[in-house]
């Protein structure tokens, strides 16, 4: 196998890594709000996170691209800012990959989250701890299989992605050219060999991630509310 | 806190109606509240812990204003001296026993007077189980851990809320002396949460009686028992019909154990080990019966039935009626208010769904 | 058909329709799907590459009629800044480009012969960190069009198809700079006793079907540049 191959498939980790962590910082709250919210906007936020499910990766795309061009007031704050373009470059695609892979974060963990983890944080509070306090010391661990489920499947949904990265990435070495997209360009060039090395590959680091998960769920099952 | 009040004077809208209360309930021995299912009490116990805002009103703890809105006041629940027991025990199914009274132990204000750890785990009788998982425990053990690890907050005011609602009736019998070792041992000033005659008479010093959302008596629990012509024993808020049913291991699910009754399948939440076919007895109790015009959806009841009114009695309770309901060639109870036995137009003759909210094996 | 040539198949099914009294019916994908599609038996009579590799393989393959190969186009190249008033070549010299667009010369041949005038031009070099790659000159063309790449290349149809006030600065780069872009159709088995796509294939190539080729922006054999 030659070596730019590598080279995709580094970058593609690198970009899941960054896309489950950002997910993890951003989704964990938002998650935990949706869980014990009764505020009326939260079927339109909910129906939000999910669009990503439904919706063609290029149209997500296509409107990120938009988004992003220096003619826009975001993608020109941002070349403003950082004097390069979000398009083409690895912070676009991890703020496309999050996005693409938001409701993955969020959904397992929202239904971690709920019911009996709600109800064991009034029984923490009658045990005298404060919120924050209940959150670290009862609901993080009763939602651990969340986490893991939440966290795995965010990371193999980015490096599976490929439309949105077609559509913001602009094919530059190292920076975003991810291994789906090599591995498209290696069909369309009739470049087989190459295509089946790094698919097997690919194909390989997703079967075992979701074995883990699926090994991990069957070894610590959910706990059952008392 | 003897000699002194917790006064409550507040008022809330619930779902189907608003509670309101106005009573300084002396702290000194049991209060129970008393009241059939859906009469407000556990709300009112949500009042005092502090999981629940009053809409107008106050909430006091002798001289400790706990929940006010004019002007506002606010103690969130964590900082209260209040112990609560839930209904079934509440215990964290990530920690063992003794990681659960551990958890309480260390957030525990140690300058409030408490009694000693030891104390408390021997009255519970839990020294064999602290090394146990929750999961592996009795409903009746369960209780006494979350009993013990209320305790050991060192709380100044105790909440149950029907600690023994969730257990069959051997177990009742096991867990009903702790409670009383509770009162005398410890001597908290609590709110005793039942809507059973037998425990309220056994426990309470004096009763605060509830119907939909209000307060229709307060006194010693004799006279008030008395006075509404409840005795132990005769408890009306227990009338109970009987359904036969087959059990059906094929449509166990998530460790419930199915019962077809004709067409319909309930999942009663006991459970019994038995083989398919075998036949059994159900006990639903008619308080756990709800009634619906159309078959709902979205709703945590799971065991539903089709079902047609048959006839429509008055109760001892004015508020209150029993409708008796015909499910295939069997026969259950339902206990309804009277405004919705109006607001539904039920008539005999009258299809509905029957809601029921509990059924037990009866042996 | 490949989908470069999409707008101008369109003007010339019009004139022929009119002409000859036949309808085509029009299937427009990349020309390596359609490739792919053909040889796992697609029921198309033409096939219209925007390069020469495909229609070989087919007429190697079997799969198309060798004899009725020939080249209907040779695509022409375009440097593109639409927010500028003026493209020329010295554009390639200016320092303060953020993004330079081009098709991936791997994929499509108008990003090979981006690539060839780049080097002619001895610019590949300081360009390249600028780079992106569009999958497709379509791509490249939506890159530079939403203004994520400011300055790039792309085919002269594309161009000329826009009204003409959004074309912006634009440069046609004369044909002897790059090789050409070869597009060449073929008659394929399916189509060999189909009147209709015999017919078409003949007016391709009359002189009514080279000018409106040639106004779309595509060289042919015979003329030069027309706007």
């Amino acid at each position: 196998m030659s070596l730019p191959d590598l080279t995709a498939l580094w970058l593609t980790a690198r970009l899941a890594f960054v896309t489950t962590l950002v997910l993890l910082v951003f989704g964990t709250p938002l998650a935990w709000w949706l869980a014990q919210t009764r505020s009326r906007f939260k079927p339109a936020i909910e129906a939000i996170i999910a669009l990503p499910l439904v919706l063609p990766p290029t149209v997500l795309g296509f409107y990120l691209l938009i988004a992003m061009s220096p003619n826009a007031p975001f993608g020109e704050f941002w070349m403003a800012a950082t004097g390069d373009t979000l398009s083409f470059s690895f912070t676009g695609l991890v703020i496309g990959s999050v996005i693409y892979s938001f409701p993955f974060m969020i959904q397992p963990l929202q239904s971690a989250f709920e019911g009996p983890v709600q109800q064991a944080m009034r029984t923490a509070a009658s045990l005298r701890a404060s919120r924050l306090d209940a959150f670290f010391s009862v609901a993080l661990p009763m939602s651990v299989r969340g986490f893991v489920t939440a966290t795995v499947l965010s990371f193999a949904h980015t490096l599976g992605e490929f439309g949105v990265v077609l559509m913001v990435g602009g094919n530059i070495p190292d920076r975003t050219r991810v291994a789906s997209i090599e591995i498209y360009e290696n069909v369309e060039t009739l470049n087989y060999g190459d295509a089946h090395a790094l698919s097997l590959i690919l194909l390989i680091i997703s079967f075992i991630t979701l074995f883990c998960v699926f090994l991990f769920n069957k070894r610590f099952p959910a706990h059952v509310r008392l | 806190m003897s000699g002194s009040e917790l006064t409550l004077s507040a008022e809330i809208a619930l779902d189907d109606f608003t509670l309101t209360v106005d009573e300084h309930v002396s702290l000194n021995g049991v209060t129970a509240v008393f009241g059939p299912s859906g009469s407000g009490k556990t709300s009112l116990l949500n009042l005092v812990a502090g999981f629940l805002r009053p809409d107008r009103g106050e909430i006091s703890f002798g001289d400790e204003i706990w929940a006010k809105t004019e002007p506002k006041a606010w103690v969130p629940p964590h900082r209260r001296p209040v112990g609560t027991v839930f209904q079934d025990a509440q215990l964290f199914p990530h920690l063992s026993v003794r990681g659960n009274l551990d958890y309480a132990d260390k957030r525990a204000d140690k300058t409030a007077p408490g009694h000693a750890r030891t104390k408390i785990i021997d009255a519970m009788a839990l020294s064999p189980l602290l090394n146990r998982t929750v999961q592996t425990l009795s409903g009746g053990e369960r209780q006494r851990v979350a009993i013990a690890r209320t305790l050991l907050t060192r709380p100044r005011l105790l909440l149950l809320d029907e600690p023994l609602s969730a257990l069959d009736g051997a177990r009742k019998a096991e867990l009903l002396p702790f409670l009383e070792t509770l009162k005398t041992e410890f001597a908290l000033p609590t709110l005793y949460v039942s809507h059973d005659v037998d425990e309220v008479s056994r426990i309470a010093d004096r009763v605060m009686m509830l119907e939909a959302g209000r307060v229709i008596a307060t006194g010693r629990t004799d006279d008030v028992l008395s006075r509404f012509g409840l005795e132990a024993g005769r408890n009306p808020y227990e009338q109970a019909a009987f359904l036969s049913g087959v059990i059906d291991q094929e449509a166990a699910r998530d460790g419930l154990i199915a019962v077809r009754i004709g067409e319909a399948t309930i999942w009663p939440a006991a459970n019994v080990d038995l083989a398919s076919g075998a036949r059994v007895s159900l006990k639903i109790p008619a308080r756990d019966v709800s009634i619906a015009l159309e078959e709902p959806t979205g709703i945590s009841i799971q065991n539903m039935l089709s079902a047609s009114v048959v006839a429509i009695e008055p109760t001892k309770r004015p508020a209150f009626q029993t409708v008796t309901l015909s499910v295939g060639d069997q026969t259950i109870l339902a206990t309804v208010t009277r405004k919705a036995v109006t607001d539904l137009a039920l008539a005999p003759g009258r299809a509905v769904f029957a809601l029921i909210k509990s059924a037990t094996f009866h042996h | 058909m490949a989908t470069n040539f999409k707008t101008t198949l369109e003007k010339l099914e019009f004139d022929f329709e009119a002409r000859s009294g036949y309808a085509l019916n029009i299937v427009s994908g990349s020309t390596g799907k359609l490739y792919a599609q053909i040889i796992h038996g697609a029921p198309y009579d033409v096939f219209l590459a925007a390069d020469q590799v495909r229609p070989e393989r087919l007429v190697q393959n079997g799969a198309a009629d060798s004899e009725s190969r020939f080249t209907y186009a040779h695509g022409g190249l375009a440097l593109w800044g639409p927010s500028r008033s003026e493209v020329t070549p010295d554009t390639l010299w200016e320092i303060d480009i953020a993004r330079f667009a081009l098709a991936n010369p791997d994929l499509a041949p108008y990003g090979a012969a981006s690539l060839q005038l780049l080097e002619r031009y001895e610019r590949v070099e300081l360009l390249e960190p600028k780079f992106v790659y569009g999958e497709s000159v379509g791509q490249t063309f939506a890159f530079i069009r939403t203004g994520n790449a400011e300055l790039g290349f792309v085919a002269a149809s594309q161009i000329l198809a826009l009204p003409e006030a959004h074309r912006g600065g634009y440069w046609l780069v004369p044909r002897q700079l790059h090789d050409p872009i070869a597009q060449d159709a073929v008659l394929l088995n399916r189509g060999v006793d189909n009147p209709v796509a015999s017919a078409f294939l003949t007016y391709l190539r009359s002189d009514d079907a080279k000018e409106i080729i040639r106004e779309s922006g595509y060289w042919n054999a015979y003329g030069d540049w027309v706007e």
